[in-house]
């Protein structure tokens, strides 16, 4: 059928084969599936390139976070080492001047040992609280975020002993007479624990290191680790 | 009344007695310590006798932190206002008490040291902690080395030798 300009026009009185036969002819319909086909593909491959993107980028953050822990607990391990046994030390020292009688109160005890000594280490967690509010920790392994997790809920109950548990001497308190005894007493103690937690906190830091060198090889991005650990060599 | 009044006029007179009774002693000590000079002490189980002052100077600058058989260095200097220490800055450090505390600051934010070198108040305490902690290292006046401590020659030389650098 068709109208007074010889255009075909679709009446319902047409066959449906015919219909779609028509509908269908020409070269128009491979070219719109190949469009169609190169425009889903592009989507595709930007939504790939996107992920990827992404992908490369958490990988990334994990891999600095990952340098950085190891960089932060290796300076904290050290000082730790490094304090370990001057604490020992003084600890011996203190328990053999009080009994000779050296330190018969507590200014005495100020000016021969002094309050500094009696310090705990100083130990940084600032990584840790990086890595919580940047997010890092999602794309960082379980196990060695569970690893991290407890190796700072241990190094954070050692500073709450130390800033709890430090007797009223090692705070500059006045003691004197006989009370001098008891509180020096009080003081060794406080370093025998606080010597104890530090040995704790220094295997955990092993342990938590070791896990993180695991990670490190695993990943196939090399992390170069600091050499603060590292050992001169000795020059005489 | 007449007894009360006379004793005023002899105060001064007793407090420049006292004056110069102390003041010559206290000089003396001063000097016989300076004298002297300042004897470094290490742990007994070091292993070392013998000291270039460069060598001193490393390890009191913590660019040397172990011995040679790899352990550590506990440096434990005096606390301010004290004789040896002073000679100790300007000796080996060659700072002022600022620019001593500017190093170590320094030092501990560029991660080269895991902490400050440790202070003692005495020269007793410097004596005692560097015999119990292994690898310690100190600095006391000569006079005040206690029995058996462990005394290092510094360039050959003992203090009170010729020559002997920290004096």
């Amino acid at each position: 059928m068709r109208t007074d300009e010889g255009e075909p026009t679709w009446t319902s009185d047409a066959p449906v084969g015919k219909k779609i036969a028509r509908t269908f002819s020409g070269d128009w319909l491979p070219r719109i599936l190949v469009e169609s086909t190169l425009i889903v593909l592009s989507i595709l491959l930007a939504l790939a390139v996107g992920e990827y993107e992404r992908n490369r980028e958490d990988e990334e953050l994990a891999t600095q976070a990952l340098a950085a822990f190891q960089r932060e607990i290796r300076q904290n391990r050290a000082r730790l080492e490094d304090v370990g046994p001057y604490r020992r030390g003084l600890r011996d020292v203190i328990g053999r001047m009080s009994a000779s009688g050296a330190l018969a109160s507590s200014d005495e005890f100020q000016a021969t040992i002094g309050l500094e000594a009696l310090r705990p280490a100083f130990l940084t967690s600032t990584v840790w609280e990086t890595a919580l509010t940047t997010g890092a920790l999602p794309h960082i392994d379980f196990d060695v975020v569970n690893a991290l997790s407890l190796t700072y809920s241990l190094q954070a109950r050692l500073e709450e002993f130390s800033r709890t548990g430090m007797p009223p001497l090692a705070r500059g308190g006045y003691v004197t007479g006989d009370d001098m005894t008891g509180a020096i007493k009080e003081v060794t103690v406080y370093l025998g624990e606080l010597s104890r937690s530090e040995g704790e906190l220094l295997g955990a830091y092993e342990e938590v290191l070791r896990i993180l060198d695991e990670a490190s090889t695993a990943d196939s991005a090399a992390v170069a680790g600091p050499a603060t650990d590292a050992k001169p060599p000795p020059d005489f | 009344m007449h007894r009360r009044l006379s004793i005023a006029p002899r105060l001064p007179l007793a407090c420049l007695l006292l004056l110069l009774a102390v003041g010559p002693a206290t000089a003396a000590a001063a000097q016989s310590a300076a004298g002297e000079g300042v004897a470094i002490v290490v742990h007994p189980a070091t292993a070392v006798d013998d000291l270039t002052l460069d060598q001193l100077r490393r390890i009191f600058m913590a660019d040397q932190q172990f011995w040679g058989d790899r352990s550590r260095i506990t440096l434990l200097v005096r606390a301010p206002a004290a004789y040896e220490r002073d000679v100790v800055l300007n000796v080996i450090y060659r700072m002022s008490e600022d620019e001593f505390r500017k190093y170590w600051v320094g030092k501990m934010f560029r991660a080269e040291v895991p902490a400050g070198p440790k202070i003692v108040y005495s020269s007793e305490m410097a004596g005692e902690l560097v015999t119990v902690i292994p690898g310690a290292i100190t600095f006391v006046p000569a006079g005040d080395v206690m029995p058996g401590a462990k005394v290092v020659r510094i360039n050959g030389r003992l203090p009170g030798q010729a020559g002997y650098p920290l004096q």
